[in-house]
């Protein structure tokens, strides 16, 4: 029997949507989690599939996609797709391959099996998800306070330095606020 | 009096079980204000998460030219202010007692925390409940956005914004069949003030 911390603890330490995970919590989130290899090309998931996983990446990248619009690249140490977990709602982008890697797969039946057996892994894990859900609200709600203004010009948000402007970049900003 | 029904009755509570509905009972205490209270201001610190028991609370949202909109208008059964347990950032509208009394049961944030550092199956289900909810009102929120802004109009892009508000606030979703909730009954089943984890009195 190991007696020395597990390699994938290091790695979990990192990700923020492990956070507050003890030594206690892991074998609950090892039973969830399993890695297995992406091929550049390769089609993680597609927009209007049902969301059965949260995705980690080790290494490699991999981009969301609405149709040609890129939203997103994800890189080591990321995670995409997380908001499956949460409702298994349809995927609202593509996941695809860009660079070859390593990806671990948190299994959103086994992350269910947790959450109904009252683990607080799961909750900790349910806790980080809240915080971007309530952050995609808050911002929503900015927008949405915008475009209440009778005056506005237009709807697109003031766009940071170097993001793109008007529709698309508006467009791609809420499809990276809804990715799952 | 139907002591062991009040709490269920709501529907976030509903089928929590015994040993839940028991912590519930000991951390949250009800409030009973005046048309035009305010419960909290935009900007303010998040505190509590409140559960509307009778009367009506409207939300309110500052627009970027100083106007202040109403938002919505919530009803017995509705939350208010829960992301104030999830992220404690600062409110993002305002939400004042609409038209006569409102009661509204009351939790801290700080209670919260306590319960779920302590693995209390209460704050777990509380919290699973909250972030199903908010995450159906994310994605029903940004798709009318999106109608929003493919409207031409001023008018029409400010009219799908609304719906998209309400989306938001999930008022669209809640059509709350609950008849008249008995509020005697809920007080009755709260933990008697000795009895109660000691916190300095917030003012309303």
């Amino acid at each position: 029997m190991s007696t020395g911390p597990h390699p994938l603890q290091a790695f979990l330490a990192q990700i923020p949507l492990f956070a507050g995970l003890t030594s206690e919590d892991l074998p609950d989130v090892l039973r969830a989690l399993r890695p297995r290899s992406m091929r550049e090309g390769e089609t993680i998931f597609r927009q209007g599939d049902a969301g059965e996983a949260a995705f980690v990446v080790e290494s490699g990248a991999v981009e969301i996609r609405i149709g040609e619009l890129t939203v997103a690249r994800m890189g080591a140490g990321e995670v995409f797709g997380e908001l499956a977990l949460i409702d298994g709602a349809a995927r609202s982008a593509d996941a695809v391959c860009v660079e070859s890697g390593t990806l671990h797969r948190l299994d959103k039946a086994e992350f269910d099996f947790l959450r109904r057996n009252l683990r607080p892994a799961a909750y900790k894990i349910l806790r980080v998800l809240a915080v971007t859900v309530s952050e995609r609200l808050r911002e929503t709600n900015d927008h949405i306070a915008r475009a209440l203004a009778p005056d506005a010009p237009e709807t697109t948000p003031a766009p940071a330095a170097g993001e793109s402007t008007g529709v698309r970049g508006f467009l791609s900003r809420l499809a990276f606020w809804s990715k799952s | 009096m139907s002591a062991n029904l009040g709490l269920e009755q709501l529907p976030i509570f509903r089928g929590l079980g015994a040993e839940a509905l028991q912590v519930l009972r000991g951390v949250a205490t009800q409030r009973t204000c005046r048309a035009g209270d305010v419960l909290f201001t935009e900007g303010d610190r998040a505190r509590e998460i409140f559960v509307l028991l009778a009367g009506n609370v409207s939300i309110f949202k500052r627009l970027p030219d100083g106007r202040e909109e109403c938002l919505a208008t919530l009803v017995p059964g509705a939350l208010v202010g829960e992301l104030a347990v999830i992220d404690g950032q600062p409110r993002s509208a305002s939400a004042r007692v609409a038209g006569g009394p409102a009661t509204l049961l009351a939790l801290t944030r700080e209670d919260f925390d306590r319960l779920f550092r302590a693995n209390k199956p209460f704050a777990f289900l509380l919290l699973d409940r909250i972030v199903i909810e908010l995450s159906g009102r994310l994605r029903r929120a940004t798709s009318r956005f999106a109608e929003a802004n493919a409207e031409n109009s001023p008018q029409a892009r400010a009219a799908k914004a609304r719906e998209a508000a309400m989306s938001l606030l999930g008022v669209d979703m809640t059509q709350f069949d609950l008849g008249e909730i008995d509020i005697d009954a809920i007080e009755f089943e709260l933990a008697p003030p000795e009895q109660r984890f000691k916190r300095p009195k917030t003012p309303l």
